[in-house]
């Protein structure tokens, strides 16, 4: 059966031979490459995509930059206790300082009590407070130091008095300047003065 | 055994021949050596034509078979070798060609004593003489070769020492039979008397007259073919004629050839190999000469040729492309699928690790923000103490520096109080700026004028720097005067 179909082969002209021969392989990897090469070269050059990805997402820094970062934030957690510590050491140091000498700073509270102070002093030194006028502010003054409040103050008593009562406004703890006093001394009446007195406040 | 060792196929028994020494034996034993055997011409149908030199042998072959099948009587029924001898003359070629029937070869190897599977070359026993013509010499002869044997009688013409033409004649049993004389003694009287009349007795003359006749008509059928070959070949008469008759004479021959006018030399052929015969000795050489690639004149009418083994078909070769090239492609396969295979395991493994790492990123990440939160507490804290701080710092820096202020406000104020009451001046108003400026009205009687610039110029002493003043005015008996007082810095010694 297989000798005839050779047989029949060997009858075949010259140039048909050559044809099946080359046919044979060309037709072969034809097939192979229509039935498994072409779909597994494509498949090889998606997993080569995939792994390239792959391998470019580990690679990334990312665990490394956050190891290092959550180190550095702990180190630094560590140092801003200490630090805070500290500060709260150096704060608690002013304080008292600032308490030693009874010092208040602006605030609603410190104003209340200056005017109380005022108050209580024009009266103890005789001088008639005619009007209080307070101006909020918040303009620079010299470097951090900011003019905070303006109270402007009209009242009429004995000029020595008058000097008096704004010498123990000057005496107060807070942070407060006089200025522009104007002191108009008539022969009939008492002499009538006005000033301002400017709170400041320190700002960062 | 040598390669070129040749098996001779006869009725009862083989020949092994090596060219040297003829082996008989009664069996087939080397089935592998090449195997010949002399058909018989009562097999062998012939046929000549001729045809354009310009044909091909391909195409000559197949104009061959038709033509045998067509004009050469072969019964289309039957399945036939055919074989042919291409004679060229000039501006044609003369085809002798032969055929023998499968059938009638197979019932011809049948009767043979041993079973017969391939026989690689089977020829007529009228070619075979050829194999006598080893020299140039020898060949310078036109010759007949006349065989005389039992089965079969034939006259070959041999031209310049290769074969032109045969011509079958009556064989010892056709002449017996024709003659009713015994084959025995018809032999007998052929090999001690001849055809020479005085040999034979009175009462004998019969006898040989009845052989005469026979013989005469042979005879003169070679010549007929003799004389149609010079046509054609260009044939100068006969030399010699060999008697091939188991090396006997055959006394008187010479009388039927000079009757036709020629005058060859008439003598037996003497060829004797071994134990062989000398016919058979012709054909052991002849077939030993073609195994041995001798260029001679051959027909070959075998359909039993030997088969190629698988492996030299070329058939097989492309079998052996297919498989190996899918081989080849499969291996590729593997490799193909096993990288393939590979690179699955390496990307789910970087799958793993990818995984892996992103969780590892995503507890690092919240432990991060956890730690992060954290220390933005405490820097929103350590910021809120460090402004604290600084405003305490800085506020307890400054509160020595207003206080100087208000000090220098008063230290001021006390002065010009101090110096007014020395010259015992008048005020109408006063402004104090700040602690650096100063602005007064003065009044002074008109005769304490002077008290004025002397309040000035005390000042002045004192330290402060800048004691103007821009217009002094008369008015009702006094003077009013705006004194400007400006200090940039209070002096040390004013101080004290």
């Amino acid at each position: 059966m297989l000798r005839d179909k050779f047989e029949e082969i060997e009858e075949l002209d010259t140039r048909t031979k050559t044809g099946i021969y080359i046919a044979i392989p060309l037709v072969l990897l034809a097939v192979f490459y229509f039935a498994f090469f072409a779909s597994a070269f494509d498949e090889f050059d998606a997993n080569q995509n995939k792994l390239h990805s792959l391998q470019k997402e580990l690679q990334k820094p990312t665990l490394r930059l956050v190891s290092a970062k959550i180190v550095r934030l702990k180190k630094e957690l560590i140092q801003n206790r200490t630090q805070i510590d500290e500060k709260r050491q150096q704060l608690n140091f002013f304080q008292k300082e600032l308490n030693s000498k009874s010092f208040l700073f602006i605030s609603k509270k410190s104003i209340s009590l200056f005017l109380n102070k005022l108050l209580g002093n024009s009266l103890h030194k005789d001088v008639l407070i005619q009007t209080i006028t307070l101006h909020n502010e918040n303009s620079p003054y010299i470097g951090n130091l900011k003019l905070k409040k303006v109270i402007d103050v009209n009242a009429s008593g004995r000029f020595l008095n008058e000097l008096s009562l704004l010498r123990s406004i000057e005496k107060s703890t807070m942070l407060i300047k006089v200025e522009n006093l104007q002191i108009i001394l008539k022969e009939t009446n008492m002499p009538i003065c006005s000033f301002e007195v400017k709170f400041f406040g320190v700002e960062r | 055994m040598a390669e070129e060792t040749i098996v001779f196929l006869e009725n009862e028994h083989t020949i092994v021949y090596d060219g040297k020494e003829p082996l008989f034996d009664t069996n087939h034993k080397n089935s592998n050596l090449f195997s010949t055997i002399a058909v018989p011409l009562k097999y062998i149908h012939s046929f000549s034509f001729k045809v354009s030199n310009s044909v091909g042998d391909d195409e000559l072959s197949m104009q061959t078979e038709l033509k045998m099948y067509k004009e050469g009587g072969l019964d289309a029924q039957k399945e036939y070798a055919i074989d042919f001898i291409k004679y060229d003359l000039g501006d044609e070629y003369l085809i002798e060609a032969f055929a023998l029937s499968y059938d009638d070869f197979n019932a011809y190897l049948s009767n043979f004593s041993y079973k017969i599977d391939v026989v690689d070359l089977a020829f007529p026993h009228f070619l075979a003489y050829e194999a006598l013509y080893t020299t140039e010499e020898a060949k310078k002869s036109n010759d007949l070769y006349i065989y005389i044997s039992e089965e079969e009688a034939f006259g070959a013409i041999y031209q310049n020492g290769r074969y032109i033409g045969h011509r079958v004649i009556n064989s010892l049993s056709a002449i017996s039979k024709r003659t009713g004389l015994e084959l025995v003694k018809l032999k007998e009287y052929l090999i001690e008397k001849g055809f020479k009349r005085d040999n034979y007795d009175l009462e004998e003359t019969l006898i040989l007259d009845t052989i005469f006749e026979v013989f005469s008509k042979d005879i003169e059928k070679i010549v007929y073919s003799i004389n149609h070959k010079r046509g054609l070949f260009g044939l100068a008469g006969i030399d010699k004629v060999f008697i091939d008759f188991d090396a006997n004479q055959l006394e008187g021959l010479e009388d039927f050839f000079s009757q036709y006018g020629f005058e060859p030399l008439i003598e037996p052929l003497v060829q004797h190999k071994g134990q062989a015969s000398s016919s058979v000795s012709i054909l052991l050489d002849y077939a030993f000469s073609l195994h041995e690639g001798v260029d001679l004149q051959h027909i070959n009418l075998t359909h039993l040729a030997r088969k190629k083994p698988l492996a030299q078909y070329l058939g097989f070769k492309y079998l052996l492309e297919t498989v190996s090239t899918l081989v080849i492609m499969l291996v590729v396969s593997f490799i193909v699928t096993y990288y393939l295979d590979k690179q699955k395991d390496e990307i789910t493994q970087l799958q793993i690790k990818a995984q892996i790492q992103k969780k590892k990123i995503q507890n690092l990440s919240l432990n991060l923000k956890k730690i992060k939160n954290k220390n933005n507490i405490l820097r929103k804290e350590k910021k809120e103490l460090e402004d604290k701080i600084f405003v305490y710092d800085t506020t307890f820096r400054i509160i020595p520096m207003i206080s100087q202020i208000s000090t220098k406000r008063q230290k001021m104020m006390n002065d010009i109080v101090k110096v007014l009451k020395k010259y015992h001046l008048s005020v109408s108003s006063m402004f104090q700026k700040d602690e650096k400026s100063f602005e007064i009205l003065l009044i002074s009687k008109a005769n304490r004028r002077s008290d004025i610039s002397k309040f000035m110029h005390n000042l002045i002493e004192m330290g402060y720097k800048n004691v103007t003043t821009r217009d002094i005015a008369y008015e009702k008996g006094v003077y009013k005067s705006k004194i400007y007082i400006n200090v940039k810095e209070v002096e040390p010694h004013a101080k004290r």
